[in-house]
């Protein structure tokens, strides 16, 4: 057990948390349902609701965190949506001051906005670079695979201001990096969506699939014959990403190595209550997968376990709801350990994606797994094994497109 | 991709800290003559060992190439 003194807003808490439960590294906040285009594969079903959270539920949120012993000594503050753009930058500045002055003085803080990029300006740019807040955009590849789904409610494509968002962010200097969302169209563009990425100087992509969750409930990947076409699509890409080392980073090939080489079996934060916490525009507190907040299911009703004007994460923990949700999404990841020879680099699944896949937290093999875990890590595996000299074979000498690209680290 | 470098822009910067470049690099050298095959759907143990030889591998050379670089065994929500 370990004790520990946290101190916000001249209040002191000191509570007893056993040394090795996860600390609370990422608040996800959602300004607004609303989003300003109407994807087709969206898992949201309230985003076209215009709601804002007040600046008052937001101060009742950064207490209910700042006072948990949960929190560790970082928190990302993720702004998520809907489309969190869509809120004025005016309401950020006062946001991101509220919560600076709240927060604890030894609470290292930063803030991440994930944005389509359809209303992201010069004015935005100067505003992420003002607070260093992290940008992501969520870009498809080219136009024809980003406009299939990623329109507007009148449905014309966004790409062309997604792109706009690129240029404006490049321009004033400013790192961002790209969420795709994979669909059944794009398993045979390998090579075109790595030359887009390279044209438009992008360095840093992270590849979503086409889930279903929420209001999404079919997928265009959910076939079997598909997942072999997805398979040779991680690994054509693996294979273009390693065949140049540096050039670009997909967090799935990195996060997949990062597990396979940790000395300690990996842990997923969606397991694991309050790891992360996410806060909806109107106060309600979820935990878990932060696709939660909002979603409904004729077995929970809603994942709305407390409310930041109603007490803390540690009344959130004590109600039936949360007891119930959380075991069973325990019993899943024991089941997983039980069951699956990715659990040591995968830490259980990710809980949302059992409930929407099979109607159950305790369930394990999904589509997302499948997809996202298991096929990226065999990928990686095979990618390294077919490319790497026996270990006997001592020092190997690094290519000289190697020395550069690790010559560019800070 | 490594044979065509002319196509990327001037502007573009590397991307920072990528722990497979770094691997790469790593394991870069006699990789053409020490091809293996491949396969996907091993059982539990010979995962395992697989996974354990990269690791290996990997961290043999780690003080010339990974010093910088956290491994931390998290799996983090991606959206």
């Amino acid at each position: 057990m370990a004790e520990l003194a946290l101190a916000g807003e001249g209040l002191a808490v000191r509570a007893h948390i056993a040394a090795d439960t996860p600390r609370l590294r990422l608040l996800v906040l959602q300004p607004t349902p609303f989003c300003n285009i109407d994807c087709s594969y969206c898992y949201l079903s309230n985003r076209q609701s215009t709601a804002r959270m007040s600046l008052q539920t937001l101060a009742l949120a950064c207490q209910r965190v700042f006072e948990s012993p949960r929190l560790g000594g970082q928190l990302e503050v993720a702004w998520h949506g809907g489309e969190p753009l869509a809120v004025p930058l005016s309401w950020y500045d006062d946001a991101i001051a509220l919560i600076a002055e709240r927060r604890p003085a030894s609470l290292q803080l930063s803030h991440r906005f994930q944005s389509n990029g359809v209303l992201l300006n010069e004015d935005w740019a100067r505003f992420f670079a003002r607070t260093q807040a992290r940008v992501g955009l969520s870009i498809d590849g080219p136009a024809d695979l980003h406009d299939a789904n990623r329109r507007t409610r009148r449905g014309q494509g966004t790409h062309e201001k997604a792109m706009r968002a690129v240029r404006v962010l490049r321009d004033q200097g400013l790192p961002f990096h790209v969420i795709t969302v994979l669909t059944e169209r794009a398993l045979e563009d390998a090579d075109r969506l790595f030359a887009f990425y390279v044209d438009n100087g992008i360095t840093e992509v992270g590849f979503n699939i086409e889930e279903i969750e929420g209001a999404n409930a079919r997928s265009s990947l959910a076939d079997g014959a598909v997942e072999a076409r997805y398979r040779t699509f991680i690994k054509r890409f693996f294979g273009l990403v390693w065949d140049a080392p540096g050039l670009l980073k997909v967090r799935e090939f990195e996060s997949a190595l990062e597990c396979l080489l940790a000395e300690e079996p990996v842990w997923d934060e969606q397991n694991s209550p309050f790891a992360i916490v996410s806060v909806a525009h109107d106060g309600t507190i979820s935990t878990f997968s932060p696709e939660l907040l909002g979603a409904r299911h004729a077995r929970f009703d809603d994942f709305a376990f407390g409310h930041v004007a109603e007490g803390g994460l540690a009344d959130v923990e004590q109600t039936a709801r949360f007891r119930s949700v959380s075991s069973e999404i325990r019993r899943g990841v024991e089941a997983c350990e039980r069951s699956c020879r990715y659990f040591r680099w995968c830490g259980g699944g990710a809980p949302a994606n059992k409930l929407f896949e099979t109607g159950r937290f305790d369930a394990t093999e999904t589509m997302h797994c499948r997809l996202t875990r298991q096929a990226v890590l065999d990928t990686v595996i095979a990618g390294i094994e077919m490319r790497s000299a026996p270990l006997a074979g001592g020092q190997t000498p690094a290519r000289a497109s190697c020395a550069e690209a690790m010559e560019s680290r800070p | 991709m490594s044979n065509k470098p002319d196509r990327t822009p001037p502007s573009i910067q590397l991307a920072a800290v990528s722990l497979v470049a770094a691997v790469a690099c790593v394991l870069a050298g006699s990789a053409h003559a020490s091809r293996r095959p491949a396969s996907a759907s091993l059982d539990d143990h010979e995962l395992s060992a697989r996974v354990a030889a990269i690791a290996a591998r990997v961290r043999a050379d780690e003080t010339r190439l990974l010093p910088h670089l956290r491994l931390e065994p998290k799996m983090a929500w991606r959206n």
